[in-house]
């Protein structure tokens, strides 16, 4: 209630909203350190594959800016970023669907088959997901009015968090199937993120006690279990051969499991804890 | 790397005398698996019933459904790498224990030509890890694999089954040859002499005591052994009741085609075994010739395709260095071809001729069948038709042979048969013999599997044996 009182007047929520453009600053900083190194694993192959290289750390200075800045202009300006990130978003998904499918074979177990070793179908969400909180954080709050009229921050961003778990889980499932759950810990996030979604879904949905509580747990929960598939996925590049040695470092990097792939989970556990913070 | 293969002095003869030493035979802990190209393949249902079903060769006393279990054992103990489904027979319970490996450049052509022809093809189940295992790293895709391992990831005995074996208790003696399985007066194995390093270059002779004898020694030595042990009691080799010892050797056609291709394919990269089909595996009413082969992809280094375009083509000095200059550019696919079993085809002794221990050196005698020659002969052409069809601008043949089985075949009938369905002798109460001279047929699949998988229900029934004292 205190929300919807603080939208009515000017900028109440900006803190909130520029916090969120610093984590998409952030996030998205780290995750083109990871998208860099997908498509030099991947040869740059497409020219195409230089478009979310080049857009992304555009993004990540104009929304650390915004978060930075009570200009209008560079609130907008991070907006437009995002709102390009997304476009990109999208495309990426569809080329890596045709990267895929482009590979020699046919039917849903090659498309499996083609889907681990080749461009990963899902990746390029997480540039879609940041785009819509660019967005959320850099518009001008008379354009979000009639979104947050209806859906608060402080339920928007839980969903926010749901909403992203679903195609989280099926690439943590599919590509740890394909490291064939030689880790028992590899099972770990498929039953935890469900837990964790359903929260998220309470946090946003559920009024009173139940959506506090469960609101709660979502910053430890995402923030744990990201920080610990972190330190695994290290782990993991330790049991390359050669492991972390400098000589074959780069090379089990690159080949082994995405170490920075678990930051989404932590970004999602911040993201939830701004908006708790917010819901304070 | 040729301390890998055994390279001891062996004469090879017959109409069609097989190349030995680096293709067929390993020397050293681990054997040929530690060199092996690593395609982990079952055998069909059909193997187990060749001559009930054309009346050819002989049956298995063994049904597919008896080695089942011990397949999906060794196929986890050495953590198979496999596809998701396997469209040819037999039906499987469930998928591989590790997740195929990515295509490498001949895998991608193979399966492109594959696709055009309407031919099935899988990315090949093959023994190298694609996750780690234990304190195994995954495969890096060197593609050194037929020379060692030098990662682990590639699953020979030597770092699996080995390696549990010691951690148990074994004692391996390297560098050993043994050379007579010795009897006591009531006709059971009691010892067996060896040679071992003395130190100064030498051998010195010493024996092993043993309440129960399994000989492993492969198609060559295995029926080596045996028959210089003759003895009193047996004047032909030990466990030769039926004559059978050495007899029936059979090897795989191994028919190669390389296709020369305008883009690089880079046949170096990763392990060679990548793409196979078993399209052509079952006989076929149409054909002129019974049972099948398997189509899979090879991946000579440079050393051995200049060795390869040496010895089937004759190319040497500037033709041969023009060539070897697109070795980037050539892909290869590789037969395994049914031979069908001949008594005339086996192992004897020279007794004339002496090895570096002063044992008589083994004859190995090999001519193909006609139905061989047919069944090779649409192989190599069906595999011309898939680079073709892939792109290939030109194409060779190298004639060739892999994987060695039979010479102490298994049978239900002593008369017919060295060892029982238990691999154990029908003589020799505490013999067994378990590699692959047991196999009674070759089929199309490499042999790797099924000889693990027949090893460990081997090891099941002297298990039972001797825990009802029949041992």
């Amino acid at each position: 209630m205190r929300l919807r009182q603080g939208l009515r007047r000017p900028g109440p929520d900006r803190p909130v909203r520029q916090r969120l453009l610093g984590l998409v600053g952030v996030f998205t900083a780290l995750l083109w350190i990871d998208n860099l190194s997908e498509h030099y694993r991947g040869g740059f192959r497409d020219r195409l594959m230089w478009i979310p290289i080049v857009v992304a750390p555009v993004a990540a200075v104009t929304s650390l800016a915004a978060s930075r800045s009570e200009r209008r202009s560079i609130g907008w300006a991070a907006a437009v970023a995002a709102a390009l990130q997304g476009g990109v978003a999208l495309v990426g998904v569809a080329r890596h669907h045709r990267g895929i499918t482009a590979r020699v074979g046919h039917g849903p177990r090659m498309y499996v088959f083609h889907a681990w070793f080749g461009p990963p179908i899902f990746a390029p969400l997480q540039y879609l997901g940041f785009a819509g909180l660019g967005l959320l954080g850099g518009l001008p709050r008379r354009v979000l009015e009639p979104l947050t009229n209806v859906l608060p921050l402080e339920r928007l961003l839980p969903l926010y968090v749901a909403v992203s778990i679903p195609p989280l889980w099926g690439e943590i499932a599919y590509l740890h199937w394909r490291g064939s759950f030689q880790n028992r810990a590899q099972f770990v996030p498929l039953f935890w993120l469900p837990l964790v979604g359903g929260a998220a879904l309470a946090a946003a949905i559920a009024p009173g006690r139940i959506g506090r509580r469960a609101y709660r747990l979502l910053p430890t929960s995402l923030g744990s279990l990201g920080a610990t598939g972190i330190a695994l996925y290290a782990y993991g590049v330790h049991r390359r051969y050669g492991g972390w040695d400098r000589k074959v470092a780069l090379f089990n990097w690159l080949s082994g499991p995405p170490v920075p792939a678990p930051l989404q989970i932590v970004g999602l556990g911040l993201i939830a804890r701004t908006g708790r913070q917010h819901d304070r | 790397m040729h301390k890998l293969y055994w390279r001891d002095r062996r004469i090879t003869a017959g109409d069609d005398p097989i190349r030995l030493a680096g293709n067929v035979t390993g020397k050293g802990v681990g054997g040929s698996t530690v060199h092996y190209a690593m395609y982990a393949l079952r055998m069909h249902r059909s193997d187990f019933e060749v001559r009930s079903r054309h009346g050819l060769a002989a049956d298995w006393p063994l049904r597919y459904e008896d080695l089942a279990p011990y397949y999906e054992d060794v196929e986890r103990e050495l953590g198979i790498a496999g596809p998701l489904d396997w469209p040819w027979d037999p039906p499987r319970r469930g998928a591989h224990p590790y997740r195929p490996h990515r295509l490498n450049g001949v895998g991608e052509i193979m399966a492109e030509g594959c696709e055009r022809l309407g031919i099935r093809w899988r990315p090949g189940p093959i023994a190298t890890l694609s996750a780690p295992m234990g304190k195994r790293p995954p495969c890096v895709y060197r593609g050194w694999c037929i020379f060692g391992c030098s990662t682990e990831a590639k699953s020979s005995t030597l770092v699996t089954y080995v390696r549990k074996a010691v951690a148990a208790g074994a004692d391996v003696r390297p560098n050993s040859m043994a050379f007579r399985v010795n009897l006591d007066a009531r006709g059971r194995a009691r010892s067996v002499s060896y040679f071992r390093p003395d130190g100064r270059g030498g051998w010195r002779e010493e024996e092993q005591e043993a309440s129960v004898v399994i000989v492993s020694a492969y198609s060559i030595e295995t029926p080596r052994l045996l028959l210089m042990s003759a003895g009193p009691g047996h004047p032909d080799g030990l466990a030769n009741g039926s004559g059978l010892v050495g007899r029936n050797l059979m090897v795989h056609s191994s028919h190669m085609v390389f296709g020369r291709f305008p883009e690089p394919v880079r046949q170096y990269k990763a392990p060679p075994a990548s793409t196979i089909s078993q399209d052509f595996y079952e006989s076929n009413p149409s054909n002129d010739y019974v049972r099948g082969y398997s189509i899979e992809t090879v991946g000579p280094l440079p050393i051995q395709f200049a060795q390869l375009l040496a010895s089937s083509l004759g190319l040497w000095g500037r033709e041969l260095r023009e060539v070897m200059q697109d070795y980037n550019h050539y892909a290869g696919l590789g037969l395994v071809g049914e031979t069908l079993p001949q008594e005339a085809n086996g192992v004897t002794l020279d007794r004339n001729d002496r090895d570096q221990y002063g044992l008589p050196i083994p004859v190995v005698t090999f001519s193909w069948h006609d139905n061989d020659q047919r069944l090779f002969a649409a192989g190599i052409d069906k595999q011309r038709q898939i680079l073709e069809a892939a792109g290939a601008e030109e194409t060779f043949t190298v004639d060739d042979t892999a994987h060695l089985m039979g010479a102490c075949r298994m049978g239900d009938d002593p008369d017919r048969s060295v060892v029982d369905r238990d691999c154990r002798s029908w003589e020799v109460p505490n013999l067994y013999i378990c590699d692959g001279s047991v196999f009674p047929t070759s089929s199309a699949s490499n042999p790797s599997l099924t000889i693990q998988a027949v090893a460990a229900r081997t090891a099941d029934a002297l298990i039972a044996a001797a825990g009802q004292r029949t041992v």
